[in-house]
């Protein structure tokens, strides 16, 4: 289906991504073989006006990423329209086995591309550019990940196959055993749920105590921050696993609607946008909290990224708590009020 | 706070600077819009197609029987009541005549459907403008644009011609609604019998069998068993011919942006080329904002806000005018291309709804490009040295 509007605007995002990338490792491979920090020369300066571009294409490929996830989602939603069996966008996904992939490499990137903004930010902060190498090395890295995203994009998009009533035969009753979530659980949905409050106070407490260590030593102790952004990434899926099997019938007052899609919707007062806005936001500050702790020993670090650090989860903590009492509301309407009021 | 602030200000210089080549800009703006109207027509009427399906197909009956012979559609005998009796769950069962009658004296088609009198769906019930709907033999409800063209004016009496060319008289009981246009424009709603006689079609013979169903769950379910006991027919559930709509009118819209992406190219090889070439005068700004203490970053910022400005007042002027072509003109430009098999076309009143999703969809296949374009001559600007042009 790749004559279909949505999908020719993702792939015109993914061949944007994919042209700011080029151009912007062609750039990373310039100054890694000619970056000399002691030297003043014109060439030197000329790879320090070079880093500007090649943040700026990456902060780009990172705003063309947010959009073409959100397009993604939105283009399921309405595929789903047209596809045998897919009620929503969960469905639509389902339709190929490129489909879950895209989409999980689509949100893998967000959080990829904005470790490299994270790192050439802190890197700014030092006169000595120690991140360089390693910022660049990484830029480069980025390049074969975004091909393989679009390849699955690609995939996905080709080998949709849309159900339309063909002259030729009876009855068009494709498969339409499509599974209704994208993981099968043995571990039953309230378990899922007290699972998630349990690692949501963890993830809280190890917050509190990166912030303590801060203020005691002003930098966390590295086992704190590195603990605490993995924390983050373990809670990140088990939220989306939450939202998908447990939350989402309460959003949507029916016990038997499981879909992490559906409550972006106008039905459901587009609830799902701060919420995945929250969860995002949240899971990327604490996970980039221990990517940036890996460079505080680096010259001219300590003070930045001890900066960003608290500033990270601070901000961190405040959206957990804003993403666990909007999807803990519907929960406690239901269990207080009895129902929808 | 204070980064805000700094965007403001160069947000404020790059309007300034927008004003002082405001015809150069204005160029660039145009075309911008011209290339987002067309984009955005094509998808807004893509939408509000997809709406008014939606609407009329509430209508439709949930399965609809088909006799297929030789892969082509063919009358469907009336003994099928025997195979129905063992299938549960179906509401109504009712039987339809329907055909397309060319009038010779205009070169049009118009749909002729034959219902028993009380079985015609709430739906047709409801697209009554006046009148009631044909109770005996002889009574006809027409659409306004059928009355228009054979010019009827007030006269509620007229005649078809049968196959065998004798007349059959009809009297004009009741007339459609001009909203359910895609549906019944051209169509002449009479009894089953007078259908039938029309088409000169043996007694007994249908061309479809309407069924409804009690829960819409078991729809598939029901229309499996009606295939299994009903070898050789055709089965079309409402979902089906939902999807297909849409399949169809997304194919179509998709085939128009590619068409259209051609232009949008053209447009971003435009941009790329203004961005880069720089007059004497405006390499001189760079240099000497340098000089003052500007960096490479602060000169792409304000690039950038440039590109945004012209960008957003870009997508808002042409998505604003597409939407106006939409809903006012009736998309006249691109209707031939998004619907149109009849002489009487369908004019059902589009009316597109304001969506988040067009928004960013009208966007990803615009602003996105555009952007891109501008950063590499962005960036080039801002690496202007100051020895060298001042």
């Amino acid at each position: 289906m790749l004559g279909n509007s949505w999908s020719i605007a993702l792939l015109i995002c993914s061949a944007g991504a994919l042209f700011l990338i080029v151009l912007a490792s062609i750039t990373a491979l310039k100054i890694l073989v000619r970056w000399d920090e002691g030297s003043d020369s014109e060439e030197q300066i000329d790879l320090e006006g070079r880093t500007w571009l090649a943040a700026a294409l990456v902060e780009s490929g990172l705003t063309i990423q947010v959009i073409s996830l959100f397009l993604l989602v939105a283009a399921a939603g309405d595929f789903a329209g047209m596809i045998a069996g897919a009620m929503c966008a969960t469905g639509s996904f389902l339709a190929n086995e490129y489909g879950p992939i895209s989409l999980y490499l689509k949100i893998a990137g967000l959080f990829l591309y904005g470790f490299w903004i994270v790192l050439h930010r802190l890197d700014l902060r030092s006169e000595y550019f120690p991140l360089v190498r390693i910022k660049f090395i990484y830029l480069i890295l980025l390049l074969p990940f975004l091909i393989v995203d679009s390849y699955y994009l690609v995939g996905y998009l080709y080998n949709l196959d849309p159900d339309i009533i063909t002259s030729c035969c009876g009855v068009v009753f494709a498969d339409q055993k499509v599974r209704t979530n994208f993981m099968v659980f043995s571990m039953s949905s309230e378990g899922v749920a007290a699972f998630f409050y349990l690692l949501g106070i963890l993830v809280l407490f190890m917050g509190v105590l990166s912030l303590n260590s801060c203020r005691e030593t002003g930098q966390p102790a590295f086992s704190l921050s590195f603990s605490y952004g993995f924390l983050w990434f373990v809670f990140f899926v088990l939220a989306l696993i939450g939202i998908t099997v447990f939350f989402s019938s309460y959003i949507y007052a029916m016990p038997h609607h499981n879909c992490p899609f559906d409550i972006l919707h106008r039905e459901y007062g587009y609830i799902g946008v701060p919420i995945y806005i929250a969860l995002f936001g949240g899971a990327f500050l604490g996970m980039s909290n221990s990517v940036a702790a890996l460079f505080r020993n680096k010259p001219g670090l300590s003070v930045p990224v001890a900066y960003y650090q608290r500033l990270a989860t601070k901000s961190s903590i405040l959206l957990l708590l804003l993403f666990v009492s909007l999807v803990s509301f519907p929960v406690l309407r239901y269990f207080l009020a009895g129902g929808e009021v | 706070m204070k980064a805000i602030s700094k965007n403001l200000n160069i947000l404020d210089y790059a309007a300034s600077l927008l004003v002082r080549k405001k015809y150069k800009n204005m160029a660039v703006l145009l075309v911008f819009s011209a290339v987002i109207f067309l984009l955005a027509s094509l998808q807004l009427t893509a939408t509000a197609l997809r709406t008014v399906a939606d609407d009329i197909l509430t209508t439709v009956p949930d399965i609809t029987v088909q006799q297929m012979s030789a892969g082509r559609q063919v009358p469907l005998e009336a003994d099928y009541q025997q195979a129905f009796s063992g299938i549960f769950g179906i509401r109504e069962l009712r039987e339809r005549i329907w055909g397309y009658y060319f009038d010779e004296k205009n070169g049009a088609n118009y749909t002729v459907v034959g219902l028993a009198p009380g079985s015609v769906s709430g739906g047709l019930k409801d697209a009554l403008a006046w009148g009631r709907l044909p109770e005996k033999s002889g009574e006809v409800v027409l659409a306004a644009p059928v009355v228009d063209n054979m010019q009827l004016g007030q006269r509620r009496h007229f005649s078809l011609f049968r196959p065998d060319l004798s007349l059959q008289s009809f009297q004009m009981v009741g007339s459609f609604r001009q909203d359910t246009g895609i549906l019944t424009n051209d169509m002449m709603l009479m009894t089953q019998s007078d259908a039938g006689e029309l088409f000169a079609m043996a007694d007994g013979q249908l061309t479809d069998l309407l069924v409804d169903v009690a829960n819409p769950a078991e729809i598939d379910t029901i229309a499996g068993k009606i295939a299994d006991v009903l070898p050789g027919t055709r089965v079309v559930t409402k979902m089906q011919i939902q999807k297909t709509y849409d399949v169809v009118f997304s194919w179509r819209s998709g085939f128009g942006s590619i068409c259209l992406l051609t232009s949008v190219f053209a447009f971003i090889i435009l941009a790329w080329d203004k961005a880069s070439g720089f007059s004497p005068d405006e390499q001189k700004e760079m240099a000497i904002l340098k000089v003052v203490g500007w960096q490479t970053r602060d000169i792409m910022l304000l690039r950038f806000w440039e590109s945004a400005v012209v960008g957003l007042f870009a997508f808002l002027g042409g998505y604003t005018l597409a939407w106006i072509h939409v809903a006012f003109f009736d998309a006249f430009l691109l209707k031939p291309v998004m619907l149109g098999w009849s002489v009487l076309r369908p004019t059902p009143a589009l009316f597109p709804p304001f969506q988040l999703t067009d928004f960013v969809l009208i966007g990803a296949f615009s602003i996105i490009p555009y952007m891109a374009a501008t950063i590499v001559p962005a960036w080039k600007s801002g690496m202007v040295r100051p020895d060298s042009v001042i």
